[in-house]
């Protein structure tokens, strides 16, 4: 069997993390998958070790930028279940709404990208100038476009105001409209539904078996999320008042893996409203002391999935064992059941599919039985975007998006 | 659920986990610990993901003073109770029968553990190093205690396809 | 929007390096492309490859496996070319200094390939995007 491998940076212009992944090919179809990773490997969980239990939040803030209140919320939440503590009203909601916020803002990212690897750079331009109100908001509730650092042990660290409430509010008005247009485009143009639907599909024992969580499992019928499941903070409340719900649905294909999370930006646009419309007063802090002997799991359901944080105490100023582990990590592994079988055009569809984060794209090596070539992420993306305009050609129509 | 019934649920985990218990607690209403022998590892776990149908959520290792504590946190969605599975594997052998090899879900995880911390997950379909890079040292295990925070003079240890552009 | 007129003479193409990032720096250099701030018609385009680059643009700490990498990158940049580090994790190591995973920061690495190199740093956690505009533009003018 030749190889052919494609050298696609790993510095490239459009995504971010570098990986490897090897595909093996026979002709045009995939038939094994083959992940190397390790480029971004920063040595959090030592480093957490040598800070103190107050500076740990910073630390892991900057796990990732996209994701970057997830991992200070499970974080938070990992210690006060240490502690068996709850913070105040106020914090929680506080820490919920800016939650939300980031996932409205990361599922509009992905919205972009996956646009722009099916052709329609018009999509990306237009998902993230609307995603750009949304981290305006951010600024003005917080202080900083992103790596908020809202969390702290025992409830929030900053208030907010009632007037940047007010032009959340107004934010989250102009972006449900901006959602909305991007949902009818996508769910009902037939060109959408020829490339999209059927590809890459996880089916749901497959999902079950390698413990896919968030939008990568909830596709497939697997109704996991942690805010239903062990709810905390403002979740509990917000869902018996029926501000928002979970989207599950059935077929597991790249189609559904885009519909579930525009449908997500909507519902937590909902419940941000909810928020802010039923933020209590009080205070924000439950204002944590020392730190005893103990141990602690928390969970918070980022953009991504679930993000799981543990830790260990022995009674002194920092934490003798702080495990982190980024949703992405279960659903990388997914890429040898929903890539095998797949055509090579798709694979950069599939791959930004599960909306990776911890580590992504870095070099693809592609092997095939018959010769040698390589191919660049550039040319994965062309080959998607060719077979978009083929379909096009096929059915004898342009999709919405193109008219965008 | 309510509290009182998460408590009930400790009484579902004991009857799938059997006599393999060797300890038991559950100091929240949502959070079981749960403690088993070295050799029952395997078996605890398939029980917990085949009957109570628990997904694993991920898995810690962590060094105490004889040996290397693994803790496999099973989300048990449908009681939203998370059930941590503890078991201690003895120094110096540190050899614990893997469970990637029934379960993909902890196949990256147990490929992480064994490089950071030096346990050989027996069975495991796919033994390479997931995050440390090309040419690492063997008997080199970040995590541990020994391991220095910041390794100086740990350069000269590295091979060459590091010193080469170091000129 | 009081730019020197001697930054639009130069339309400089920049290629992205990402060496560990957490990508809120490079989300913000793609910001820089989209509608709100649209560097393109300042003439800076993104390339695919750094042998068409006139800057580098490295966010991101310095692991130990991707040291290598960043070092071919550099060499295969044709000179002279300017190397921004943007983001404090580049510039100076942000949190992960002492990691036993980042034994040297992009700086050092690149001065010990290079003595000459011209290196600009752009600090902040992400730096905003107007920020990384501004700092392109202060350095441009004066080169």
């Amino acid at each position: 069997m030749k190889k052919t491998t494609l050298p696609i940076g790993p510095f490239h212009p459009l995504l971010e993390e570098p990986e490897f992944f090897t595909f093996y090919l026979d002709g045009e179809t995939v038939t094994k998958v083959d992940l190397r990773i390790g480029y971004n490997h920063r040595g959090h969980e030592k480093l957490a070790t040598g800070l103190t239990w107050d500076q740990v939040p910073f630390l892991v803030e900057r796990i990732c930028g996209i994701c970057s209140t997830s991992h200070p919320y499970a974080y938070v939440l990992a210690v006060e279940d240490l502690l068996g503590i709850k913070a105040p009203p106020r914090g929680q909601y506080i820490r919920s709404l800016v939650g939300e916020l980031e996932r409205i803002h990361s599922h509009l990212l992905w919205l972009g990208l996956a646009g722009h690897f099916i052709g329609y750079n018009t999509v990306w331009m237009w998902a993230w100038r609307y995603r750009e109100e949304i981290l305006d908001a951010c600024e003005k509730l917080t202080g900083n476009r992103n790596h908020y650092a809202m969390c702290r042990v025992g409830g929030a660290r900053r208030d907010v105001t009632r007037e940047a409430m007010d032009f959340t509010m107004g934010a989250l008005d102009s972006n449900e409209r901006s959602t909305k247009m991007f949902l009818g485009a996508v769910v009902d143009d037939p060109v959408i539904h020829k490339r999209l639907k059927g590809v890459g599909v996880l089916t749901k024992e497959d999902a079950i078996a390698y413990g896919a969580v968030g939008p990568t499992s909830r596709p497939s019928g697997v109704r996991w999320d942690v805010r239903e499941t062990d709810p905390y903070d403002a979740y509990g409340p917000s869902l018996e008042a029926g501000a928002w719900k979970v989207i599950v649905t059935e077929n597991g294909d790249v189609f559904d893996k885009a519909a579930v999370r525009v449908l997500e930006t909507l519902e937590s646009i909902y419940l941000c409203r909810w928020l802010i419309e039923n933020m209590p007063d009080g205070e924000i802090d439950a204002h944590v002391g020392n730190i005893p002997e103990g141990e602690g799991c928390g969970h918070h359901e980022a953009p991504r999935g679930e993000v799981f944080h543990y830790v260990r105490s022995d009674g002194s100023n920092k934490p003798i064992r702080h495990k982190v582990r980024a949703p992405t990590f279960n659903n990388l592994p997914t890429y040898k059941a929903s890539c095998t079988g797949e055509q090579i055009a798709d694979v950069a569809l599939i791959t930004a599919s599960i909306d990776p984060c911890y580590c992504c794209t870095e070099r693809v090596g592609v092997v095939s039985k018959s010769r040698r070539t390589s191919l660049t992420q550039d040319d994965l993306v062309k080959m998607s975007v060719e077979k978009t305009f083929e379909i096009e050609k096929k059915i004898g129509m342009k999709s919405n998006l193109a008219k965008l | 659920m309510t509290d009182e019934e998460k408590y009930m649920v400790a009484d579902k985990v004991k009857k799938a986990l059997g006599a393999l218990i060797v300890s038991f607690d559950q100091p929240r209403p949502n959070r079981i610990y749960a403690v088993v022998a070295q050799d029952d590892f395997p078996e605890a776990n398939r029980a917990l993901f085949e009957k109570l149908g628990g997904r694993l959520a991920t898995s810690t290792a962590l060094e105490v003073r004889d040996a290397v504590e693994l803790i496999y946190h099973y989300m048990l969605e449908t009681e939203g109770v998370l059930c941590n599975l503890k078991t201690l594997v003895a120094k110096p052998g540190l050899k614990v029968g893997s469970i990637g090899a029934f379960l993909p879900a902890a196949d990256w995880i147990e490929r992480e553990m064994a490089e950071m911390y030096g346990v050989t997950f027996v069975g495991h379909p796919d033994p390479r190093h997931l995050l440390l890079p090309d040419g690492w040292p063997d008997g080199n295990y970040p995590y541990r205690c020994d391991y220095p925070q910041k390794p100086d003079g740990f350069e000269e240890q590295l091979p060459d396809v590091y010193q080469k552009d170091r000129k | 929007m009081g730019l020197k007129t001697a930054a639009l003479k130069k339309s400089i193409w920049v290629f992205h390096v990402a060496c560990s990032p957490c990508n809120n720096c490079d989300i913000e250099i793609l910001d820089l492309l989209t509608p709100r701030f649209d560097v393109e018609r300042f003439g800076i385009v993104l390339v695919g490859s750094p042998r068409h680059a006139d800057a580098l643009l490295i966010t991101g700490v310095a692991n130990r496996h991707v040291t290598p990498r960043l070092l071919e990158t550099y060499r295969a940049t044709a000179k002279p070319c300017v190397c921004f580090l943007f983001g404090a994790c580049a510039a100076m190591g942000n949190v992960f200094k002492g990691s036993y995973n980042v034994p040297r920061l992009v700086d050092e690495i690149i001065l010990e390939e290079d003595p000459n190199a011209i290196i600009v740093y752009i600090p902040g956690c992400p730096p905003k995007p107007e920020a990384m505009i501004a700092g392109v533009v202060k350095a441009l003018s004066v080169l």
